[in-house]
């Protein structure tokens, strides 16, 4: 799964979907690959609009990157190409093969296995 | 020239016999989304659309509609699936079908139901839902992945497509667009006269007889936003 699906992805049980610890969930044990392919600043400025900064720069982080700003980027034309680089590599480059997402609320651990996210709870947990 | 079916070869490797293969249903949905392409790719074309295809099984229908219909089209695309089995066929068929052109471009796929554990409250500008549709006593649904959850329906194999209408006011972006597989056992024009009630407008865009079933393929806008 990418980085950024992360920035999608919450607790499924119904009892954590209010809880502002349920988002984003907590990362660890993550394996990363580099899927390098071309830049495209139109898709960052538009992907931009959609993503929540601060559960983004907390899930960077937990992958041990510390690249981005802690204040949402103004982007514009202008903007510094190292800034553009880093967000293309966060949003669209990274891969997250192996790993485990935890809710902070319920404490329940979603695993990513090869690549795929495991968001099923058993229907009593829901 | 018409977009290209996706490869799925790898459906025939014993590992993936438990996954819906492409069959008649799947090629009436990718022909009535062929039929929208122009006019998707001209709505999204600047705009990011989230797409999202629900039970993506085998994924030809992600493949297809990510590479085919929407070519040129940045996008945020998911497809979701109750079996894990199914999300590594689809995961396979989007990296065999991909376009270079689409490099940039964004998909992942996620094992739930529905579109659970998913943020994407009122967000989804496509949606695709090829259900399981088959009329079978309830608890022949499975709970979990098996191969029955690709066809099990319950009663006039409407019990998960039902779940699914329910929620779709909290799923739909204001200008989102559903399409949705059913077959005449499901009285796809009660759904259209059901879903009217509730807020959408839908038509019944492709209707073919296949086999014993004449599948219907659903398409359903908000009335208003």
């Amino acid at each position: 799964m990418k980085l950024l699906t992360a920035n999608f992805l919450t607790c499924a049980s119904k009892k954590c979907s209010s809880s502002p610890d349920a988002f984003p969930l907590n990362i660890s044990d993550a394996k990363i690959a580099i899927q390098e392919c071309e830049m495209n600043p139109e898709f960052i400025k538009n992907v931009m609009l959609r993503v929540e900064w601060p559960a983004l720069v907390k899930t960077t982080q937990q992958l041990g990157n510390n690249t981005l700003p802690m204040e949402k980027p103004e982007l514009t034309d202008e903007s510094d190409e190292l800034l553009f680089k880093s967000l293309h590599n966060v949003l669209l480059e990274t891969e997250i093969t192996e790993g485990k997402m935890t809710c902070g609320s319920c404490g329940h651990v979603y695993p990513i296995v090869e690549g795929i996210p495991n968001m099923l709870l058993s229907e009593t947990e829901v | 020239m018409g977009i290209p079916t996706p490869n799925t070869d790898h459906l025939s490797e014993k590992q993936f016999w438990d996954v819906y293969e492409p069959a008649e249903d799947t090629f009436a949905l990718l022909d009535a989304l062929e039929e929208d392409a122009e006019e998707l790719r001209e709505k999204y074309k600047n705009a990011l659309p989230i797409v999202v295809e629900i039970g993506s099984g085998s994924g030809c229908v992600s493949a297809f509609t990510k590479y085919g219909v929407l070519e040129n089209v940045n996008s945020l695309y998911f497809s979701t699936d109750i079996s894990m089995l199914a999300c590594r066929a689809s995961s396979i068929t989007m990296a065999k079908n991909k376009t270079p052109s689409c490099s940039e471009s964004f998909s992942d796929i996620i094992n739930t139901r529905f579109i659970q554990a998913l943020r994407l409250r009122k967000s989804v500008d496509i949606l695709i839902f090829n259900p399981p549709y088959v009329p079978t006593e309830t608890q022949e649904i499975p709970l979990e992945g098996t191969i029955a959850a690709a066809w099990a329906g319950g009663f006039d194999g409407m019990e998960v497509t039902s779940k699914l209408l329910d929620s779709l006011d909290d799923i739909l972006s204001p200008t989102g667009v559903f399409y949705l597989v059913t077959v005449a056992r499901n009285k796809p024009n009660e759904i259209i006269k059901q879903m009217e009630c509730r807020g959408f407008k839908g038509s019944n865009v492709l209707v073919r007889r296949a086999g014993g079933e004449t599948l219907s393929i659903l398409k359903f806008y908000r009335l208003r936003y």
